[in-house]
């Protein structure tokens, strides 16, 4: 498979966990479908709690417990502010490869 | 027996004496006159995440995992926390386990309930943002019954941190009576949900926790402990004392409508997971650190002035301090933990013992020694996961939680006291066996899972800690009703009961067999 589509590949499913993540929200804030470009925080209204469920569900979509999530989490020792869906892909490709 | 679990988180005999000496809780005092209590050790750590499950497990922290909300990991790329969730709990609850011997359990609004866990019965976790609720629930169609209960509401039974961080800092007098009220309507819908499922698919074991005490008292003990209640109160102190007391008279209907649909045949238990009390200082830990040297701040950090414990993002907290150049830091503030860093392990002991040293020495504005014992992690949180624990943890003079912020001085006085917790927790029993009128010697919170499983009529899995309370019983129904002990397929009387039991289940080679077993775990000498 080329790496285009093994990128896709995660982003589709990333876009599928977020979907069935916030399908309970009753304050989605997003115009539109979720895209490889939307970001967690700015457009989806994620909270640091939000996170941790992201994690757990990524987990448990790929049976995997010991992903280095601070990688993406964090940057020179502090937390990012916010994430792309095509960022949190492209941390699955490396990590999964 | 059908038995309910009646979760008062935080609850202290300090609060619930005098509210129903007034006359606000007549069915607590039913209970009081009806059954036995006692006091309830908490967890060394007293706060929600570790002592809830260690109720539920009966094993320590070392051996579930669960030391905080959130836990501190080291690796390549620094500092990070992790929430703690039911997957990172390494034994199984009670729930799970009375599901697997044929019981059915209802579990309400408890700590590490997500994800959610397959059960023979229902489980709803506490902690939870009302957004994941639902999938947080099992069974999976669970809410689609519960829709139709009055006051069933996911957006107020669900966990609002910022909600919670109100309470833990300095509140503006206004915001208070909403605040109260929010509680107040949370617990309703808990409690509907519990009374839906009670009458319409009833449990062996229903448990639900009614966290709002902990949250009321944390912001108003002052209103509720006598010794802190103001003689004359201003109109708005009154109206706070007011609304404090519709807190504690509906909790009070609740258990009164609990025993109702219990019955006579069934058994209740009442259990916090720790105490309460006054705290009237701060203990800013990171600036005593900073000025022993062990911390360095990453450039210029705010002097808190609000007696705030916490910033307002716990990702926040990462970035205040300058990692490479710190030895100790305190990082999380419901912890009361100092964690050793970049410190060399041939050092450690040594820079270990010194710091030790340092902390007692803290001294107070009134020359009191502030820091009353300082626990290190493999003493009080020995077992497979003690790691999780902090190198070092604290117990303060007035048993407040250490504040991670900076502040002017590393003791200062509070303005008024706040609500923090206290070790010594209550356990009550009303029910068949049980004990009339009675008050028996302090148990610990690692007693309580024996307590349940037992009534409830099955073995108590012999890898729980704690012992059974047999002193909360008349002697004649243990006789008739024994607790045993299970490990695999051999079945045998719990440690508290061996003379007991022995007289009329085993022949003397069981016993043999039994009381080596017994040995061999540490039950008996």
């Amino acid at each position: 498979m080329s790496d285009v589509s093994v990128e896709q590949r995660y982003e589709k499913d990333v876009i599928e966990i977020l979907a069935e993540l916030t399908a309970d929200w009753d304050d989605l804030g997003l115009n539109g479908a979720i895209s490889p470009d939307t970001a967690i925080v700015a457009e989806l209204g994620f909270e640091s709690l939000d996170v941790v469920y992201l994690v757990t569900a990524i987990e448990e979509r790929y049976d995997r417990r010991d992903l280095p999530f601070e990688q993406l989490l964090m940057v020179d020792g502090s937390y990012v502010t916010d994430l792309t869906v095509k960022q949190i892909a492209q941390f699955l490709r490396e990590q999964l490869k | 027996m059908r038995t309910v679990l009646f979760g008062l988180d935080g609850a202290t005999y300090s609060v619930l004496d005098p509210l129903m000496d007034q006359g606000l809780m007549p069915n607590l005092q039913k209970c009081r006159a009806a059954g036995v209590r006692c006091l309830l050790e908490s967890t060394p750590l007293p706060i929600t995440p570790q002592a809830w499950t260690t109720l539920a497990t009966g094993r320590s922290m070392g051996h579930h995992g669960i030391h905080d909300f959130v836990r501190v990991e080291q690796t390549d790329s620094g500092i990070i926390l992790r929430f703690n969730t039911g997957r990172d709990r390494h034994v199984p609850t009670i729930w799970k386990y009375l599901s697997e011997c044929g019981k059915r359990i209802t579990a309400l609004n408890y700590y590490g309930l997500a994800p959610a866990e397959s059960v023979n019965g229902h489980t709803m976790p506490g902690f939870v943002p009302g957004r994941y609720l639902k999938r947080s629930s099992f069974p999976a169609d669970l809410f689609s019954r519960l829709e139709q209960v009055p006051h069933f509401d996911v957006g107020v039974l669900g966990l609002d941190l910022d909600i919670e961080k109100e309470g833990l800092a300095e509140m503006p007098p206004e915001r208070w009576e909403e605040w109260i009220q929010l509680h107040i309507e949370r617990e309703r819908a808990w409690f509907a949900t519990m009374e839906y499922l009670m009458e319409h698919e009833p449990s062996d074991l229903t448990a639900i926790v009614f966290d709002g005490v902990d949250k009321i008292q944390h912001l108003a003990y002052r209103f509720l402990d006598p010794k802190h209640v103001p003689a004359n109160p201003t109109p708005w102190e009154a109206k706070v004392i007011d609304l404090c007391h519709s807190y504690f008279k509906q909790i009070d209907d609740f258990l009164g409508r609990t025993l109702e649909l219990l019955g006579e045949d069934g058994r209740l238990f009442i259990a916090s997971d720790h105490g309460f009390t006054a705290s009237d200082e701060i203990l800013y830990i990171n600036k005593y650190l900073h000025d022993l040297g062990h911390l360095r701040w990453n450039g210029e950090v705010d002097v808190d002035e609000n007696e705030s414990i916490v910033v307002e993002r716990l990702t926040r907290q990462m970035g205040l301090y300058d990692w490479r150049n710190t030895r100790a830091a305190a990082l999380t503030p419901s912890c009361n933990g100092v964690y050793i860093l970049n410190v060399p392990p041939d050092e450690y002991e040594a820079f270990r013992d010194k710091l030790i040293d340092e902390l007692y020495a803290l001294r107070g504005e009134d020359g009191g020694q502030v820091i009353t014992e300082v626990k290190k992690r493999e003493d009080w949180f020995a077992g497979p996961w003690m790691h999780r624990a902090p190198d070092l943890t604290l117990t303060l003079r007035d048993h407040g939680f250490l504040s991670v912020l900076n502040g002017s001085d590393a003791v200062v006085p509070r303005k008024s006291p706040v609500g923090t917790h206290h070790p010594l927790g209550v356990l009550w029993g009303v029910g068949p066996g049980l004990k009339v009128n009675a008050t028996t010697k302090q148990c610990n919170i690692l007693d309580v899972a024996s307590l349940l499983v037992h009534s409830v009529g099955v073995e108590i899995p012999a890898e729980y800690e704690g012992t059974f309370p047999a002193d909360l019983y008349e002697e004649s129904y243990l006789v008739a009703n024994p607790p045993k002990v299970s490990w695999g397929e051999k079945v045998a009387p719990a440690a508290a009961e061996v003379q007991v039991a022995q007289q009329d289940t085993m022949d003397s080679e069981e016993e043999l067999v039994l009381t080596q077993r017994l040995r061999s775990l540490g039950y008996i000498e």
